[in-house]
């Protein structure tokens, strides 16, 4: 028994330039038959829409002349470069531009010696990030100082079933290693 | 008997001419041919753009932009194809661009409904206009390729040979396609 009809060899059947040896298979096999029959049926099916509908006879008039206007507008002003060489070209002009200032810049601000503005610079940023921080740890120092201890203590406490869930998810040699670090921590702390 | 390409444009009857005289006139500098090239083709063009898009506006501005596309690229026609089959291939790209750039098309409210009520039989009219809605809605969800594949072969009945020339890859593929598109299109309207 020869295979069925490939998608290639069924379109071949519709068109009937189906080699003979395939032929001979379709004429005996029921289900390649049936497929070909559908794929024709279908095809009938979607010959029968009426497609297109005809636009007015003035329509074709109208548009030679759009066609026209297009074409003179294409002639006189053509189309822009795709979107990707533009924006190769402008980035490339933009760099440059941007490197020209930079340096004219870095030359205008930083003429013979370099070290010693840096050097007021990092000062300066230093006074004022410590200013900062003092305003920053006055104000954490001065909400630790109406928490109770009992109530941080609770809430920073792991749970029990958080413990057993961590112990659960570790392999056996994790197991192993962990008695094995608790055992030298209790022996250290008896002794 | 052949027309002579080399012979002036002016002294040829363009209206009469070959698509390839009209093309080589059109590369000699003749504006008219270039006219005469969109008078022959724009029905076909248009029909195209048509069945993709299925609404008129869209489809003549994409009929429009074909011709501005083949005005600025005839140069590059190498005439070993048809010239309607080198206009299709842009005309495809075109849609295929169009239809990649918006939402899955809806069937016009009123292409839609429209029923003739001077038909002998409204009731048959509406059944049928109703199931051309579900057969133009189920072609235009297939995949871009496979539309494209179906409606090149059933309504501008181009050989699968053509087809492949216009959307690229082999005529094998062509027709696999074509197939998948029939059988996708049994399950849509089944579904």
């Amino acid at each position: 028994m020869t295979s069925h009809l490939s998608p290639q060899e069924s379109v071949n059947a519709l068109d009937d330039v189906l080699p003979q040896s395939r032929q001979s298979h379709l004429d005996a096999c029921r289900s390649c038959q049936t497929g070909v029959a559908e794929l024709r049926a279908m095809m009938a099916t979607v010959s029968d829409v009426e497609d297109v509908p005809e636009p007015s006879p003035l329509f074709w008039d109208h548009f030679q002349a759009r066609v026209q206007t297009a074409v003179q507008a294409e002639m006189v002003h053509p189309a822009p470069a795709p979107w990707w060489a533009m924006i190769v070209s402008v980035r490339g002009a933009m760099a440059a531009v941007a490197t020209v200032i930079v340096a004219a810049v870095a030359l205008t601000l930083y003429p013979a010696d370099p070290v010693a503005p840096v050097e007021d610079a990092q000062v300066a940023v230093a006074d004022e990030a410590m200013a900062l921080e003092t305003a920053e740890w006055a104000f954490v120092s001065g909400m630790m100082d109406t928490f109770e201890q009992d109530d941080v203590r609770e809430v920073l406490a792991p749970s029990p079933l958080a413990v057993d869930a961590a112990f659960e998810v570790l392999t056996s040699d994790e197991r192993a290693a962990f008695a094995k670090l608790l055992a030298a921590g209790m022996a250290e702390g008896m002794e | 008997m052949a027309q002579d390409v080399t012979a002036p444009a002016t002294t040829l009857d363009l209206a009469a001419a070959e698509d390839r005289v009209l093309v080589a006139a059109f590369l000699a500098g003749s504006q008219d041919a270039f006219q005469v090239i969109v008078t022959r083709h724009q029905r076909a063009v248009y029909q195209v753009c048509y069945r993709f898009v299925r609404n008129h506006e869209d489809a003549s501005d994409l009929a429009q932009d074909v011709f501005v596309r083949a005005f600025k690229g005839l140069k590059n026609f190498k005439g070993d194809s048809a010239l309607s089959t080198w206009l299709y291939r842009v005309g495809v790209n075109c849609c295929l661009n169009k239809i990649a750039a918006r939402r899955p098309d809806t069937e016009p409210l009123l292409e839609a409904r429209h029923v003739d009520p001077r038909s002998d039989d409204p009731f048959r009219a509406v059944a049928r206009s109703e199931k051309a809605t579900e057969v133009r809605r189920a072609i235009a969800q297939l995949p871009p390729r496979q539309r494209a594949t179906l409606l090149l072969r059933v309504y501008q009945e181009l050989s699968h040979e053509e087809i492949a020339g216009i959307l690229g890859g082999t005529v094998g593929a062509t027709k696999a396609n074509f197939f998948h598109a029939l059988s996708n299109l049994k399950r849509l309207l089944q579904s």
